[in-house]
C-alpha cells in the first residue's frame, strides 16, 4: 500500500467517523409532531390526561359488555336481522372465532391501565405528582382495572391476570403464553388489590378537582368508576356478605349529611315521588287507574333519558358515561337497537316481555309498566328503547345518549341480596318491596294504613334492629325526619304490588325474588348474565341459569333450547372460550 | 387435481345456487321469443286465421292504437269463434267497439305458467278479465303468445262479449221487480263536489260551497252495503224474487217499520265469487250477518263482471241474525255533560276469573247529575232485557262504598226539537267488587233508529257518591 492510498484510506475513516457522530445527534433529538413516552407523564395534568384516555377508550366495551351478558342471558334475544355470530351468543353456540367473544377489547384497555398505573407510580416516586394525586388517580384507574378483570372472570372464567406494563411488541407475543388463573383465584387476587388502594372514596374526584367539570353540557363527576361498588361486587361474588354490605352501605349512606336537604333524603336511597326532580324516578300516571296516562317525559323513564347534569339522573345514578351527538363514538347501542335509526339486531325476548306481563300494580293494571318503559313495540317488532334512550331523542345526525353502569335500584338489590345472606332477610324485603319505614313499622296505623305513631317507642320500630352495615334509619313524624324516611322499596316506587311477606323468612326464596326483581328493573342495562351466574354458583344449582335461558330460546321458538340448556347445567359451559388469536 | 375437482365443485354449486335463485315473480312475468320486428296490430293482420279480428281492429280504429308506443296484450279469437258472434255486436259499432276492447289490455302479460296460476288483469274497457291457467275468461288459449315489440298477441278460441257488472244486471234484469225497484231508489242527494263552487274552508280543513251548490243524487246502496258498480272488486249478489222478497219484508216489518226492505237487502252482498255449484249453505253479509242458502232455490245465476248474481227464489233469514245481541262499551262513550277529563279513567284490569277487562270510571268529578252519553244507531223495534256489568272497589279503586246511577234513553216521541225528553230507564246500585251482569229491566224502542243513552250519577256533588262506573251494557232481544 503506498503513501497516497494510506491517506485516502485515513481520510476515508476519518470521514465515516465524523457522519457518525453527527447521525446519533439527529438520531436523540426529541421529534416535535409527535409525543415520546417519556414525554407523557410530566405532570398531573399528564395524569389527568390519561385517566380522560382510558376512560375514552373503556367506553368502547360497552357493547361487548351489553351483548354478552344480555344476549347470552334471559331478556334480550335476537331479530331476524341479526347474523349468525349473535345468534349463537345467543343461543349458546358462539365458538371461539366468533368476533363477539374475542376478549381482547378488555384487554386493551387493561394494558393501558396497566401503563397508566405504573407511570403514576413512578410520577410519585420522581416528585412529578403530589401523594394526595397519586393516591386518587391510581385508585381510579386500579379499580376500573379491577371491574375489567371481574367481567373476564365472569365471562371466561380462568383468564390471565396480568398487571404490569407493557411497553414493547415482543411483549405482547409472550401474552398468550402467560398463565390462567382459576375465577376464585382472580376473585382473590382483585379483592386483594382493590382493597389495598389507596383511595375508595365513592366519587374518584373530590369536587374542585380538575377532573370534575362540566363540559359540552355533560358533568364529569361521575364518569369515573365508584369504588366501593366494585368492591362490594368482589366481595359478594366471593360470597363475603358483611364485606359486600358494608362497601354498598358507603354509598347508600354517602350523602346523609349533604346540606341539601333533598339530596340528603332523596339521592340513592330509591325514595316514592313527592313532587320535585330529586325524587321523580317513580312509575307514574297523570291518571291512577288509567294506563293511558303513563308518562314518559316524567319520572321512572327520564332517569336514562335525563342529561347526567340533571337532577333526576343523579339522584339515581352514580356511574355512567355520556356520549357526545357531536364527537365519535357516538351510542353503539343504536346500532343494535332501532329499527329506525339502526339495524335492529336485539330485541326483548318474549320472557322478558311475559315478566313485566306477569305483574300487577296497585292500581290494577295488569302490567309492570316498566316494561314499557324498557321497549317500545314498533312497526318491526319490539325494540328495546331503555339503551337510546336521551332527552334529545335519537336520529341520524343525533347519536348521542349514555353508558349507564351503577344506579340506585342496582346498589338496593345488591346490598339485599348481600344482606339476606347474612341473616338480614327482612331488611333485604324491605328494600325490594314497601321501603324501610313500612316494614318495620309496628304501630298505630290510619283507616287508609298510612303509619300514624302516637309514642316515640312506636316511632322507634321505623328503623332496621340491626347493627351496621345494616343499620338504616327511616324514623319520622310531622316534627322529624331521618335520612331514609322516604325509602320506598324497588317494586313500590314501580307501582307494582309487594310480595307475600313469607318471604322475609326465606332466604333461598327472596333471593330467586331479587333477581327477578332484576329482570324488571335492570332489564337490558347489562347486569343479568352476572346475576345468573352468580346465583347458580353460590346455591351450586346451575338449573337456575339454564331453565331461564331455556325459557327464552323457547318462547323465541329456537330450535336448539333443549341443547342449550343441557349444555348450561355444566358450570363449565358457562364461559366462553378464551383465544387470543 | 385437487384444485381441479375443487373449482369443479365450486361451479356446480354456484350453478345450483343460480337455479335456485330464479324466483317465483320472474317467472311468473317472464317474456320469452320476442319478434321485435312488428308491432301488435302487424302481428294480428299476418295471421290469416285472426283476419275477422284484424278486420274489427280496423273499423274501430284500434289498429292505431295498438302500433303506437305503448305496450300492449291482445286476445284475438279465431275466425271460426267470431262467425257466432251476435250480429246486434257486429252491427253496432258502439257495441262492437266495446266488444273489441273487452279484447285488450295496456301492458304486455305473460301466459299464467301453471294451470292454477292466476292473473286478474284490467282491460282498456275498465272491466278486468280472469287468466287462469291457459284460459281468458271463458275462452281458451290456442297455443302459446307470440310477442312483439310492443306487447303480446295470444289466439282464443272463443268471443268474450262485455259483461254487465252487477249493478247493471240488476238494473236491467227483470228478474226481481220489486228489489230492483227498491233498491235502485233508495237514493240521498249530495253535494256535486266537483262542479260546485268552493268559497273557503273550515278550521278543520273541509270545504265551505257557495250557497245552494249544485246536488247529485248517490244510491245509498253503495256507501251502505257495497258499490255493486265497482269493477275492480268482486261480489256474491243475492236478487230475491217477488214473492219471496215480500215474505221476507213482512217478517222484518215489525221490527224495522218503513226500514224493513233495507234491512232485507243490507244481506244481498258477499265478498268473493260464489258460483252455484259451490254455494256452501251458509254465507256471511259484508255486514256480517249469516244469510242462510240452499241450493234448489237458484233459480238463474249470471256471471257478471265483477261477480256473480244468483236469483233466488227463497232467502229464509233467521230473525235471530237479522236482530242480534248488541252491546255498548263504557270505555267508547260519545260525550260527557262536560268537561271532566281529570277525573275520567279508562281501566284496564283483571276481573275475578283473572280476565282482562276494560272500562270507565267517573270519580270525584265534583258535579251534580255529571252524565256520560252513549249513541248507537239502527235498533231495530224489539223488546230487550237489557244487563249491565259495572265494578267497583277492585284493586286500585277508590269506590268501595255502594253508589247508584241512573240510565235515561232519549224519548223520540214525547221530546221536542228545543225540549229534548230522557225518560229514566233504570237506577243500578253498585256493589262493590259484583263481577256479574245485572238485570236492569226491559227495554223497548220507541221507534226503529237512534238509542242516545245517558248513564248519570246521582243528584250530589260528594264524592263516593256522585261516581260512574260502567263496563258495559248487553242488549238481549226477545224474540218470538
Amino acid at each position: 500500500m503506498d503513501f497516497n492510498k494510506k491517506v485516502i484510506a485515513l481520510l476515508a475513516v476519518a470521514l465515516l467517523a465524523t457522519g457518525s457522530w453527527s447521525c446519533k445527534k439527529i438520531i436523540d433529538e426529541a421529534p416535535e409532531s409527535t409525543l415520546d413516552k417519556s414525554n407523557a407523564y410530566r405532570n398531573s395534568t399528564d395524569a389527568d390526561a390519561a385517566v380522560i384516555g382510558i376512560y375514552g377508550q373503556f367506553l368502547s366495551l360497552q357493547k361487548t359488555y351489553i351483548l354478552q351478558n344480555e344476549l347470552r342471558a334471559d331478556l334480550v334475544s335476537v331479530t331476524a336481522n341479526a347474523d349468525p355470530d349473535l345468534k349463537q351468543l345467543s343461543n349458546h353456540s358462539a365458538t371461539k372465532d366468533n368476533p363477539y367473544v374475542d376478549p381482547r377489547p378488555y384487554y386493551k384497555v387493561i394494558l393501558n391501565c396497566n401503563d397508566a398505573l405504573k407511570n403514576f407510580q413512578l410520577m410519585r416516586e420522581d416528585f412529578r405528582m403530589s401523594v394526595d394525586e397519586y393516591n386518587k388517580h391510581f385508585s381510579d384507574i386500579g379499580a376500573l382495572r379491577s371491574w375489567i378483570y371481574l367481567q373476564l372472570g365472569i365471562q371466561y372464567g380462568s383468564v390471565p391476570y396480568i398487571t404490569d406494563p407493557i411497553e414493547n411488541v415482543e411483549d405482547i407475543k409472550n401474552l398468550a403464553a402467560h398463565p390462567r388463573i382459576s375465577f376464585e383465584d382472580l376473585l382473590t387476587k382483585l379483592i386483594d388489590f382493590t382493597e389495598k388502594l389507596p383511595y375508595k372514596e365513592v366519587y374518584a374526584y373530590p369536587t374542585g378537582n380538575p377532573l370534575v367539570i362540566t363540559i359540552d353540557g355533560n358533568n364529569t363527576q361521575k364518569i369515573f368508576i365508584c369504588k366501593p361498588f366494585v368492591l362490594g361486587d368482589l366481595y359478594l361474588w366471593n360470597n363475603n356478605y358483611l364485606k359486600a354490605a358494608e362497601n354498598y352501605s358507603k354509598i347508600l349512606n354517602i350523602e346523609n349529611n349533604n346540606t341539601n336537604i333533598n339530596i340528603a333524603f332523596d339521592a340513592y336511597k330509591v325514595v316514592y315521588s313527592g313532587g320535585s326532580a330529586y325524587n321523580d324516578q317513580a312509575v307514574r300516571y297523570a291518571r291512577y287507574q288509567d294506563e293511558s296516562s303513563l308518562l314518559y317525559d316524567q319520572g321512572w323513564k327520564t332517569m336514562f333519558s335525563a342529561q347526567n347534569t340533571n337532577i333526576v339522573w343523579n339522584s339515581e345514578f352514580f356511574w355512567g358515561i355520556p356520549y357526545s351527538s357531536s364527537f365519535k363514538p357516538g351510542n353503539p347501542m343504536i346500532e343494535f337497537c332501532s329499527p329506525l335509526y339502526g339495524k335492529y339486531l336485539i330485541k326483548p325476548s318474549q320472557a322478558a316481555i311475559e315478566n313485566w306481563n306477569a305483574q300487577r300494580q296497585y292500581s290494577g293494571i295488569p302490567y309492570d309498566a316498566r316494561g314499557k318503559l324498557s321497549y317500545e313495540t314498533t312497526a318491526s317488532g319490539p325494540a328495546i328503547t331503555k339503551l337510546i334512550d336521551n332527552v334529545t331523542p335519537v336520529t341520524n345526525l343525533n347519536k348521542g345518549g349514555k353508558w349507564g353502569i351503577y344506579r340506585a335500584a342496582l346498589l338496593h338489590l345488591r346490598f339485599s341480596e348481600a344482606a339476606n345472606r347474612d341473616g338480614k332477610t327482612k331488611l333485604g324485603w324491605a328494600l325490594l318491596n314497601i321501603g324501610i319505614a313500612n316494614t318495620f313499622y309496628t304501630g298505630t296505623r290510619s283507616a287508609t294504613g298510612s303509619p300514624t305513631p302516637i309514642s316515640f317507642e312506636e316511632i322507634n320500630t321505623m328503623q332496621t334492629p340491626y347493627p351496621a352495615p345494616y343499620y338504616l334509619d327511616a324514623r319520622n313524624n310531622n316534627d322529624y325526619k331521618s335520612p331514609w324516611y322516604r325509602n320506598t322499596g324497588v317494586r313500590n316506587r314501580a307501582g307494582v304490588t309487594a310480595l307475600d311477606i313469607s318471604l322475609q323468612n326465606d332466604m333461598i326464596g327472596l333471593e330467586g325474588k331479587l333477581i327477578d326483581e332484576a329482570a324488571l328493573e335492570l332489564a337490558f342495562e347489562g347486569n343479568r348474565w352476572p346475576d345468573l351466574v352468580r346465583i347458580a354458583r353460590r346455591q351450586n344449582n346451575p338449573a337456575f341459569l339454564a331453565d331461564r335461558v331455556y325459557q327464552k330460546l323457547l318462547k323465541d321458538g329456537d330450535p336448539s333450547a333443549s341443547a342449550a340448556r343441557a349444555k348450561l347445567l355444566n358450570p363449565a359451559n358457562w364461559y366462553l372460550p378464551f383465544e387470543w388469536k | 387435481m385437487k384444485l381441479n375437482i375443487f373449482n369443479t365443485l365450486l361451479l356446480l354449486s354456484a350453478l345450483i345456487w343460480l337455479n335456485a335463485c330464479k324466483n317465483v315473480m320472474e317467472e311468473h312475468t317472464e317474456i320469452v321469443n320476442v319478434d321485435n320486428t312488428i308491432d301488435v296490430f302487424q302481428k294480428v293482420a299476418a295471421e290469416p286465421n285472426l283476419s275477422k279480428f284484424s278486420d274489427f281492429l280496423r273499423s274501430t280504429g284500434y289498429d292505431k292504437l295498438l302500433a303506437s308506443s305503448q305496450n300492449y296484450t291482445v286476445w284475438a279469437p279465431t275466425n271460426d269463434a267470431l262467425a257466432t258472434l251476435d250480429v246486434a255486436i257486429s252491427s253496432d259499432p258502439a257495441k262492437l267497439k266495446d266488444f273489441v276492447a273487452n279484447h285488450i289490455a295496456l301492458t304486455t302479460i305473460a301466459k299464467p305458467k301453471s294451470i292454477s296460476d292466476t292473473l286478474r288483469v284490467q282491460l282498456i274497457n275498465k272491466k278486468f278479465a280472469s287468466l287462469i291457467g291457459s284460459s281468458f275468461e271463458d275462452a281458451g288459449v290456442i297455443g302459446n303468445g307470440s310477442f312483439v315489440k310492443n306487447g303480446a298477441v295470444y289466439t282464443i278460441n272463443k268471443a268474450i262479449p262485455t259483461k254487465q257488472n252487477i249493478w247493471e244486471y240488476m238494473l236491467s234484469s227483470n228478474d226481481a221487480p220489486v228489489q230492483t225497484n227498491y233498491i235502485s231508489n233508495i237514493t240521498t242527494m249530495v253535494v256535486d263536489t266537483a262542479n260546485a263552487v268552493i268559497i273557503g274552508y273550515t278550521s278543520l280543513g273541509a270545504p265551505i260551497f257557495a250557497p245552494n251548490p249544485p246536488m247529485v243524487s248517490r244510491n245509498l246502496y253503495w256507501s251502505l252495503v257495497a258499490d255493486l258498480r265497482a269493477e275492480n272488486q268482486q261480489y256474491t249478489f243475492f236478487m230475491l224474487q217477488d214473492a219471496a222478497f215480500n215474505s221476507e219484508t213482512a217478517k222484518l216489518t215489525p221490527y224495522f217499520s218503513v226500514n224493513d226492505k233495507l234491512g232485507l237487502v243490507a244481506d244481498f252482498t258477499v265478498k268473493g265469487i260464489y258460483s252455484a255449484d259451490k254455494l256452501p249453505d251458509t254465507l256471511t253479509s259484508t255486514r256480517g250477518v249469516k244469510i242462510p242458502v240452499s241450493k234448489a232455490a237458484v233459480v238463474k245465476s249470471y256471471r257478471a263482471s265483477n261477480g256473480i248474481v244468483h236469483v233466488m227464489s227463497a232467502l229464509p233469514f233467521r230473525l235471530k241474525d237479522k236482530i242480534p245481541v248488541f252491546k255498548i262499551e263504557g270505555e267508547n262513550p260519545s260525550g260527557f255533560r262536560s268537561d271532566r277529563t281529570g277525573n275520567t279513567y279508562y281501566r284496564t284490569k283483571l276481573d275475578n276469573l283473572g280476565v282482562q277487562y276494560k272500562d270507565i270510571e267517573v270519580y270525584s268529578h265534583g258535579v251534580s247529575e255529571y252524565f256520560i252519553r252513549y249513541l248507537r244507531g239502527g235498533i231495530p223495534v224489539v223488546k230487550y232485557k237489557v244487563y249491565a256489568r259495572a265494578i267497583s272497589g277492585a284493586a286500585g279503586d277508590a269506590q268501595v262504598a255502594n253508589f247508584t246511577q241512573r240510565y235515561f234513553i232519549y224519548n223520540p216521541l214525547t221530546s221536542t226539537p228545543t225540549v229534548p225528553v230522557y225518560d229514566l230507564f233504570a237506577t243500578q246500585t253498585v256493589t262493590p267488587l259484583n263481577y256479574n251482569e245485572v238485570l236492569l229491566g226491559e227495554y223497548t224502542p220507541k221507534q226503529y233508529g237512534l238509542l242516545d243513552l245517558r248513564l248519570t250519577a246521582a243528584a250530589s256533588a260528594a264524592v263516593n257518591v256522585n261516581t260512574l262506573i260502567l263496563d258495559y251494557l248487553r242488549f238481549e232481544p226477545i224474540l218470538p
